[in-house]
Formats: C-alpha cells, sequence, structure tokens
C-alpha cells in the first residue's frame, strides 16, 4: 500500500472539457496513488497494466497521434462519456437538452479532442471522496484504485506531458 | 455478428449502458483474474439497471459462442475488434436520435474547445 497521498489519473481533453463546461467543473475520475504503477520506482501493487495512468496516457497518446477515430480504445472512451451524460441526465444534473449537445459533441468530436491529460490529485483534501474501485468476484482484495465520482477542479492539476 | 441486431430493439440508454459493460468486460481480457474489475459495478454503491446488465451478459456470451471459447481465452486482438463493432452500434443508435443535429455538434465542439471562456 502507498501511503504518500498523492492520486494519478488519466482523462481525455473531451471529457475534461465536458465535465468543465457542462458538470459544474466537478469530474469523474479513476485514479491509483502511482503514475507507474510498473516502475521498479514504485512500491509493489496490484494496479493492472489496464489502469496505470502512465500507461493510459501514453497510449492514447499514440492513438491520437496515429489519427484513428476508429480504434478500440476511442470508441471505449467515447462509450464511457456517453455513459456519464446518460447518468447526469438520469440524476437531474443536466436537462434533455443539454444531454443533446454533449451527445453531439461526442459523435463530432475529431481525433485530437481526444488527446490526453494527466491528472495529479493531492491525497488529504479528497480523502473522504474516494472510494474503492469493485473488483470482479474472482480477484483479490489487495486493489488500489479508487473512484472519486465527483471532483472538484479546485482539488487538482491537469498536465499535458 | 451483427452488434446492431442486438442492440437496437431495446431502449437507447439501455443499449448504451449494455455496450459499455460488454467494453468493460472486453478490454479486461488478457488482465489478470486477480486484478480485474467488476464490469457491472464502479463501486460498492453502483446500481446498474437489470436490462442492461441483462443485455450485456447476452452479448458478452454470444461472442464466447460465436468464437467457441470463454472471454478469459479470448485473444486480445479479438476483444478489441468486438470493442469496436461494439462502438461502432453505439454510434448508430445515437446517429439515429431524433433531433440529432450533426452541424450543431460541430459548432458545439469548436466552442468547447476553440473559443475563449
Amino acid at each position: 500500500m502507498n501511503h504518500k497521498r498523492i492520486y494519478y489519473s488519466c482523462c481525455t481533453s473531451l471529457s475534461y472539457f465536458i465535465c468543465e463546461r457542462y458538470y459544474g467543473k466537478h469530474h469523474y475520475v479513476w485514479c491509483t496513488p502511482y503514475f507507474d504503477a510498473s516502475s521498479r520506482m514504485s512500491q509493489n501493487n496490484c494496479v493492472p497494466t489496464t489502469s496505470n495512468p502512465r500507461e493510459i496516457y501514453w497510449s492514447l497518446r499514440k492513438e491520437v497521434e496515429a489519427g484513428d477515430l476508429h480504434s478500440f480504445k476511442i470508441f471505449h472512451t467515447r462509450s464511457n462519456i456517453l455513459l456519464g451524460a446518460d447518468a447526469k441526465l438520469k440524476a437531474g444534473v443536466i436537462t434533455a437538452s443539454t444531454h443533446n449537445e454533449i451527445l453531439e459533441i461526442v459523435m463530432l468530436a475529431q481525433i485530437h479532442e481526444f488527446k490526453p491529460l494527466l491528472l495529479v490529485i493531492p491525497g488529504m483534501p479528497v480523502c473522504r471522496l474516494l472510494q474503492p474501485v469493485a473488483v470482479s468476484k474472482r480477484a483479490s482484495v489487495l486493489s488500489e484504485e479508487f473512484l472519486i465520482e465527483s471532483l472538484p477542479r479546485k482539488l487538482f492539476d491537469a498536465i499535458e506531458l | 455478428m451483427d452488434m446492431l441486431n442486438l442492440v437496437e430493439s431495446v431502449p437507447r440508454m439501455v443499449a448504451t449502458e449494455a455496450i459499455n459493460y460488454c467494453m468493460r468486460a472486453l478490454s479486461q481480457v488478457g488482465t489478470p483474474i486477480e486484478v480485474q474489475r467488476d464490469y457491472f459495478h464502479d463501486t460498492a454503491s453502483s446500481r446498474p439497471t437489470p436490462e442492461a446488465v441483462g443485455l450485456a451478459k447476452t452479448i458478452l456470451s454470444k461472442i464466447e459462442e460465436e468464437e467457441g471459447i470463454d472471454l478469459d481465452h479470448l485473444d486480445v486482438r479479438k476483444a478489441e475488434m468486438y470493442i469496436c463493432e461494439l462502438g461502432m452500434a453505439s454510434d448508430e443508435l445515437i446517429l439515429r436520435m431524433e433531433g440529432f443535429n450533426r452541424e450543431r455538434g460541430a459548432e458545439l465542439v469548436r466552442q468547447l474547445f476553440y473559443s475563449e471562456p
């Protein structure tokens, strides 16, 4: 377990700007206490490659630079944003009209609008917001992945590497 | 496999939710079982809709049937291919929505990224 109390996440510019404009600058963030969980400089941990912020950042950046709007990573990212918009509509956070706008944006966004951003999140201010990510019934309980469902913009830095 | 055929008969939001669960499951192919996320729940308090869970299970079992192999043993490239197929089905459902406006979408993207706040 890492106790340094800094959390890292990766999102796309598209999801970042949608949260900024439409969700009151509150962000839905998956995070881990490692920037690069697989590095020998990190403590032993159980963060899989698919959740490693460094891996997510650079693999997404590679997709964006390759210019492939129909890659599986881009499809998955778009699906996440669509699901988020539906959830915000159901929760009454946005109106039907705003919801339609978001869907149109997601569908019309070009590949460079999926550029990744690294989020750096100081731990202390968010300690009450962190929720452990649910793991598969077959998984161990050693996961160090967390979810922050509504992270205010003022509580993190967003960085382009 | 015709993904669109599998999802177009349910309400669009149910389809989007089910597609997302399938994508989560497929994106974990090749990941060690010990660290896999629950693909129906983000956290213990998540409330996936039963309709979407049912549809996602149907889609995933169709994939297993088509490939003759369980999901854990699916080739990673195949899993990525299915994610793309699901993404294309999802796109089609959104594009079919009443009132969907491409021109407005393009302008909103421009405003979102390139206009001064």
